[in-house]
């Protein structure tokens, strides 16, 4: 990876639709904007996981 | 003075014991402090994370595989990364190690040092970086388990370091070092509640030297000079390795100080 290819994670979030979530009773995805209530949109459940990264994270072994 | 003496008590797969005599305390120290943390080593330093759906977290992940003890027979070969004019890493530099696991079965699955890979053997010798195996039968050290469906994907670039940095580059796990085990010199003031010598164990090493005279006066000049010492590696490095590299070590040092010495001499007119 490199340094320059480095985006910041809010910079591709307005374009897209929310950030992505999943419900943690029924596993559905579930998108959020902001101020959207914290809502799963198929079981109404309100607690929900933020998905994983895509992107290959680098960490130092320390 | 007398020559330098070594005697080789024991020495095993990853450990050494010896017993230096005429040498000075101060010596025998630097050895040890060199030995213990001045060698380099081969160590994961970074990780990149590609998949990692296991119960451990990505953080933790990292700093297990970075404490995995691989081959530096041929740390030499390798340059620093901060030394090397590449950008991040590079053949050069580090040995990139890869680690994939699923679990397919119902039952949980152990992921061990020995399902790490070394990348790229493009070396003239692929030793460099392998994860240390005790025996060949064996599966290393458990990095994690995973469960069905459970999946780790991880590209891990070890690189050379020594363990002034961090401790996982120190190809020793301990040293034993010990002077004087009857304690003649007094350099130990022994706590005690009625008597010192009955209520302290006698040190092994008590065998390999004269107990003391209790009619002799105490001698004010006397000063350490038989030393006893157990090297135990962490397998990265063979204890007789440590003992060349650490001295090799020490001897540039000591080169480095005298030579910016004869260059300061130059430089000033006193």
């Amino acid at each position: 990876m490199n340094r320059e290819s480095f985006v910041p994670p809010s910079a591709g979030v307005s374009r897209q639709n929310g950030v992505r979530y999943l419900c943690a009773s029924c596993a559905a995805q579930v998108s959020l904007t902001k101020g959207e209530p914290v809502r799963c949109k198929e079981c109404g459940h309100r607690v929900l996981y933020k998905e994983r990264s895509r992107r290959v994270i680098q960490f130092e072994a320390r | 003075m007398a020559e330098p003496e070594v005697t080789v008590r024991k020495a095993g797969k990853d450990n050494v014991d010896v017993v230096l005599e005429n040498m000075d305390l101060s010596l025998v120290n630097s050895m040890r402090r060199v030995f213990l943390s001045e060698i380099p080593t081969v160590a994961i330093d970074l990780v990149e994370v590609e998949a990692n759906t296991s119960v451990l977290a990505d953080e933790f992940l990292s700093h297990r595989l970075g404490l995995i003890p691989l081959d530096s027979s041929l740390a030499n070969e390798l340059e620093y990364t901060r030394d090397c004019d590449c950008e991040i890493y590079c053949d050069k530099c580090s040995v990139v190690l890869t680690l994939n696991a699923v679990c397919n079965t119902d039952s949980t699955l152990d992921v061990y040092s020995s399902d790490i890979n070394v990348a790229v053997p493009a070396r003239s010798d692929d030793s460099i970086g392998r994860p240390i195996q005790s025996s060949t039968d064996e599966r290393g050290i458990l990095i994690a388990r995973l469960r069905k469906n459970q999946e780790l994907r991880v590209k891990c670039i070890a690189k050379k370091g020594i363990a002034k940095e961090h401790a996982k580059w120190s190809p020793c796990s301990g040293i034993a070092f010990e002077y004087d085990p009857w304690n003649k010199l007094k350099h130990t003031d022994l706590w005690y509640e009625v008597d010192a010598d009955k209520e302290w164990p006698k040190s092994k090493n008590c065998d390999y030297e004269e107990p003391p005279n209790l009619h002799d006066k105490f001698d004010y000049n006397a000063v350490p000079r038989k030393f006893y010492m157990n090297v135990e590696t962490t397998g990265q490095l063979k204890p007789d390795v440590v003992f060349e590299r650490g001295i090799h070590v020490l001897e540039t040092k000591l080169a480095e100080i005298a030579l910016a010495l004869s260059k300061a001499e130059e430089e000033t007119d006193w």
